[in-house]
C-alpha cells in the first residue's frame, strides 16, 4: 500500500498538469450545481424563515412582494420605489378591534445607507430582539442598530448617526435628524442586524411631521441671533443644517395634526387566532381605502416558485454539461490508461501482483476525485458562508424587485 | 538452473508453436538464444520466467515448476528470482533514477525494502558510473545511461538468473559494448546464470553457449490445429 501511494504520488506530481486540468474539469462540473443548489437553500432560509415568522402585513395597495419586502426585509429598492404609505388610523382600528396585534412599521428613510425603521416595542419583542450593549429607547432622537450596522460603522451607545437627506437638491426640504445611539442589539441573523430602529415619532420627526423650536432669547442663542426693533431673527449663517434632539430642546418638540393621520409604510399583524386572522382578511377585501391585506409567506413563495423554475432550468443545463464534462473525463481516463499500457506490462513481467496495477490505477482516479472533492466542499463552505450576510444585505440595501 | 521437457506451447487462435524435448541450462551459464524472428526466443523467456505457461511439458527453474505455481505465486517467484532487461530499456519515466532502481519493491509486497537494499542500490549505481544521476528522470538519461538503470533495477534484488531480451537492440555501438561488458562482468562476479535473446553476433560470441530457435520452432499444421 505505501509502495502504491508513492507511486501514485509520483505520477500525480509528473503529470501535474494533467492532474491539474483533470482536477478543474471536475471541479467545475459539480462545484456550479453544488453551490448554486446551495446557495438558494441559503437564499431560500435567508428570505422564508422571516416571511413564516410574520403572519399578516397591511399596507397601502400595490405589489404584495414590494410591501412584503419593504416590511419585513426593509428592501431599499422597494421603499425607493414605493413610498405609498396608510394612515396610523388602520393600526389604531385592527388594535380597538383587538383582532391582532398591530405593530407599526414606518421605513423610507436611511442612516449611512442603513435602513431607518420607526416601529414600537412590540416589534422587538415580537422579533424577540435582545438588546447586547446600552439601554432601551427613552426619548425622541435615539436609536437602536443591529448588529452588522454597529460593526459596519464602528457605532457604539453614546454615538450619534445622522440620517440621510431623501433628496440633496431639495433645499427647502427636511433636515437630517442627529440620532443618538442608546443600544446595539444582538445579533439575529436577519434584516434586523442592518438597520437602524428609532421610535415611530422620531420617523415621523425625519419626515418632517414633527419638529422643535429653538428657543432664540436664551442667553445660548446670542450669537446667532439679530435684533430689529422688537424682533429676534436667527442668523442664516448660523442655522444648523441639521436636526438634532437634546434635553435643551426636546420638550420644544410636538406634532402638528392628529397623529392618527400621520403615514406608517406597514402594519405587521399578529392575529389572535385564526377566526381573527379571517376577520381582518374580510376587512381589507374589496375596501375602498387603498389598503391591501398580505400573507408574506405566500408573496415569498410566489417569488421563490420563480426562482425555483430557474433553479430546474439551471440544473437541467448543469446536468448536460455534467454529462459532456465527465464523459470527456472518462475518455481522458481511458487514454491515460493506454498510453500507461506499456508500464503496466512492464510492472506485470517484473512481477507486480494483478490487483497492484489496478490498484494504482484506481488511486490515480480516486486522488483526483478527492481533490476535486476536497475543493467543492471547500468553495462551497466559503459561499455558504459569505451567502446568508451577502443576502441579508442585498434584500435589505441592495435588492431590487 | 533451467530445466525444460517435452514443451509444446501455442498461442490461441494463431498458428505459432513452440515444441522443445528437452532443454538444460546449469547454473552460471551464460547462454544466448539466435534464431530469426519469430522463432519463439522471447516466448520462451516468457515461459521461464512465468509470464507465459505451457499446457503442456515442463518448465523448471531454480528447482520450482513454474507452470504448476498459480499466478500471485508466479509473480512473486519473478520478481525474487527473475531479473529482468528489455530492448526499450522500461524505466518507469515519472520515477527518478533511483526509483526505478528500486521499482520491484514497490509494485510487490512479497519483497521487503531494507536499509541493505538501499544500500545495494547505491553500491550497483556507482558499479555501473551512474551514482550522480539518481535524481534524473529517464527522459534526462542517454540511452545508454537508461540501460544501466534498467541492468541495476534487474540486479536489485539479487536474482540468481537474468533474463535479457535485445539488451543492447536500442544501443549504439560504442554503448552496446560497454553495456556487454558491463552486464557479464557483474552476471561473472555473482555467479549468475544469464540468459540472453539476441540478433547479435557479437553478444552471442560473448555468451557460452548459443542456442540457435530454428531447431525449436515450427508452424502448427491444419490437421495440428484442429486436434
Amino acid at each position: 500500500m505505501k509502495g502504491l501511494l508513492y507511486l501514485t504520488l509520483n505520477y500525480i506530481l509528473y503529470h501535474r498538469w494533467k492532474t491539474v486540468v483533470m482536477v478543474a474539469c471536475l471541479f467545475l462540473t459539480v462545484i456550479l450545481p453544488f453551490t448554486i443548489s446551495g446557495l438558494i437553500r441559503s437564499f431560500e432560509k435567508s428570505i422564508y424563515t422571516r416571511s413564516e415568522l410574520t403572519p399578516i402585513v397591511i399596507g397601502a395597495e400595490g405589489s404584495a412582494l414590494d410591501l412584503t419586502l419593504q416590511s419585513l426585509y426593509f428592501n431599499r429598492g422597494s421603499a425607493v420605489q414605493r413610498s405609498a404609505t396608510i394612515s396610523m388610523a388602520e393600526q389604531q382600528q385592527v388594535t380597538r378591534d383587538n383582532l391582532a396585534v398591530a405593530i407599526p412599521i414606518h421605513s423610507l428613510y436611511q442612516a449611512k445607507q442603513f435602513p431607518i425603521v420607526g416601529t414600537t416595542g412590540d416589534y422587538f419583542r415580537f422579533r424577540d430582539l435582545k438588546i447586547s450593549l446600552g439601554s432601551p429607547l427613552t426619548i425622541l432622537g435615539e436609536c437602536l442598530i443591529g448588529a452588522d450596522c454597529a460593526r459596519d460603522l464602528g457605532l457604539a451607545p453614546g454615538d450619534q448617526l445622522l440620517s440621510d437627506r431623501p433628496n440633496m437638491l431639495d433645499l427647502a426640504g427636511d433636515y437630517p435628524l442627529k440620532m443618538t445611539v442608546a443600544g446595539v442589539f444582538e445579533k439575529s441573523g436577519s434584516p434586523d442586524d442592518s438597520a437602524v430602529f428609532v421610535d415611530l415619532k422620531t420617523a415621523w420627526i425625519i419626515q418632517g411631521l414633527g419638529h422643535g423650536h429653538q428657543d432664540l432669547e436664551s442667553p445660548e442663542q446670542e450669537e446667532n441671533v439679530v435684533r430689529d426693533g422688537g424682533q429676534i431673527k436667527a442668523l442664516p449663517s448660523k442655522v444648523v443644517p441639521y436636526t438634532e434632539i437634546n434635553e435643551s430642546n426636546i420638550d420644544s418638540f410636538h406634532f402638528h395634526g392628529d397623529t392618527s393621520t400621520f403615514p406608517v409604510t406597514a402594519i405587521i399583524g399578529v392575529p389572535k387566532d385564526v377566526k381573527s386572522e379571517t376577520l381582518l382578511e374580510a376587512r381589507y377585501q374589496n375596501n375602498d381605502r387603498g389598503v391591501q391585506f398580505v400573507r408574506p409567506v405566500e408573496s415569498i413563495k410566489e417569488l421563490m416558485s420563480v426562482l425555483l423554475r430557474v433553479r430546474q432550468f439551471f440544473m437541467v443545463n448543469t446536468i448536460l454539461i455534467g454529462v459532456s464534462t465527465l464523459l470527456l473525463t472518462i475518455l481522458v481516463l481511458l487514454l491515460s490508461l493506454k498510453l500507461r499500457q506499456g508500464e503496466r506490462e512492464t510492472m506485470f513481467k517484473l512481477g507486480c501482483r494483478s490487483g497492484t496495477i489496478m490498484a494504482l490505477q484506481t488511486f490515480e482516479i480516486l486522488f483526483v476525485a478527492i481533490v476535486a472533492a476536497i475543493l467543492v466542499l471547500a468553495v462551497s463552505w466559503l459561499c455558504a458562508s459569505m451567502a446568508s450576510r451577502y443576502f441579508d444585505s442585498w434584500i435589505t440595501q441592495g435588492g431590487s424587485w | 538452473m533451467i530445466h525444460i521437457q517435452n514443451l509444446d506451447f501455442r498461442y490461441p487462435r494463431a498458428d505459432f508453436r513452440l515444441a522443445i524435448d528437452e532443454l538444460k541450462i546449469e547454473t552460471g551459464e551464460k547462454v544466448a538464444f539466435v534464431g530469426p524472428s519469430g522463432s519463439g526466443k522471447t516466448t520462451l523467456l516468457n515461459l521461464i520466467s512465468g509470464i507465459s505457461v505451457a499446457a503442456e511439458g515442463s518448465v523448471n527453474v531454480a528447482g520450482k515448476e513454474v507452470s504448476q505455481l498459480a499466478d500471485a505465486a508466479r509473480r512473486d517467484f519473478r520478481v525474487a528470482n527473475t531479473g529482468f532487461v528489455f530492448q526499450r530499456f522500461e524505466l518507469i519515466e515519472y520515477l527518478n533514477v533511483r526509483d526505478n532502481i528500486l521499482f520491484p519493491f514497490l509494485i510487490n509486497p512479497s519483497v521487503e525494502l531494507t536499509p541493505k537494499v538501499r544500500g545495494r542500490m547505491a553500491e550497483l549505481a556507482e558499479s555501473v558510473g551512474i551514482e550522480t544521476l539518481l535524481k534524473r528522470y529517464p527522459n534526462q538519461l542517454s540511452q545508454g545511461e537508461q540501460q544501466r538503470v534498467a541492468i541495476c533495477r534487474a540486479l536489485i534484488l539479487w536474482p540468481p538468473l537474468i533474463l535479457a531480451d535485445e539488451p543492447t537492440g536500442n544501443l549504439d555501438p560504442g554503448n552496446k559494448d560497454m553495456i556487454l561488458d558491463l552486464m557479464l562482468s557483474e552476471f561473472d562476479a555473482q555467479d549468475r546464470t544469464f540468459v540472453v535473446v539476441t540478433h547479435d553476433r557479437a553478444v552471442a560470441e560473448k555468451c557460452e553457449r548459443t542456442i540457435d530457435f530454428s531447431n525449436f520452432h515450427r508452424r502448427i499444421q491444419p490437421d495440428e490445429a484442429i486436434s
